[in-house]
């Protein structure tokens, strides 16, 4: 079974990075075969959003944000990666694969 | 109501520097009564880019605000004739995001927020950025947004 990804993109406008960065989130994942989802907190509400159960079968936990989103409680108790928005837009496979290496999924 | 038209395309503008830039931006969203002040559109673009530089790559540059001043979204796609040092970026295309302050109208948030997952498609940006054919840099943003 593949494994799961799951995001969680925020930025203080809520208009591009936001979205920059769910989108080359979810390529990068989806090109190595991961399924991917990922919650967007931006000016349009949120969207896509991670449920409990989403969060506890997820492999990789990722949390690219700009501001405190709502709802941070929900990841309470698990490992979560939190990566600048600019690199995750900039470089998201490499981030994958250090994120991969780390938990020795390689 | 449209987010985006064939008016809100400028190509081959003569721009100087950054602060050209958000001038030209801020003073064509009053004329097209997008803004009801300039001033305060140009304040709130800047307050975006000193916070963090909207550059996005080598080429591209992203302006964005949500203002008071603005009436009602759109995006604006403008060419620059010359290269533009964008906090040390050289920066040929410009897409500005304008949105009001409060906004309820979710459909064209959300069809901003097809744009700006686009701007990570290699693709698209080049299409974008070497075109200067009006209608088909029409049809590739119409086509984002309806995505």
């Amino acid at each position: 079974m593949a494994k799961k990804i799951i995001g969680l993109c925020a930025c203080p406008m809520g208009l591009a990075h936001t979205f920059m960065a769910a989108e080359a989130l979810e390529k990068a994942a989806k090109e190595k075969g991961y399924d991917v989802k990922i919650e967007t907190q931006g000016a349009d509400g949120i969207q896509n959003k991670l449920t409990a159960d989403d969060i506890k079968k997820a492999d990789i936990i990722i949390h690219s944000v700009g501001i405190t989103p709502e709802g941070m409680d929900r990841f309470e108790g698990y490992e979560v990666y939190e990566v600048e928005l600019q690199e995750l837009i900039k470089n998201p496979k490499g981030i994958l694969e250090e994120i991969e290496e780390d938990k020795g999924f390689k | 109501m449209d987010i985006f038209k064939k008016d809100y395309i400028f190509l081959d503008i003569g721009l100087k520097d950054k602060e050209n830039s958000i001038d030209f931006i801020a003073g064509k969203a009053v004329e097209l009564s997008i803004s009801n002040d300039k001033d305060q559109t140009k304040k709130d673009l800047w307050s975006r880019e000193r916070a963090f530089n909207t550059a996005i790559d080598e080429t591209i540059a992203i302006p964005h605000t949500k203002s008071e001043s603005i009436n009602l979204p759109a995006i604006f796609i403008i060419k620059s004739k010359n290269i533009i040092d964008w906090g040390g970026k050289n920066i040929k295309l410009i897409i500005s995001f304008l949105t009001p302050k409060e906004n309820k109208d979710n459909i064209h948030l959300t069809m901003l927020s097809k744009i700006s997952r686009k701007l990570v498609d290699d693709k698209f940006k080049t299409t974008l950025n070497e075109s200067d054919d009006i209608n088909l840099i029409y049809e590739l943003i119409m086509s984002a947004l309806n995505s």
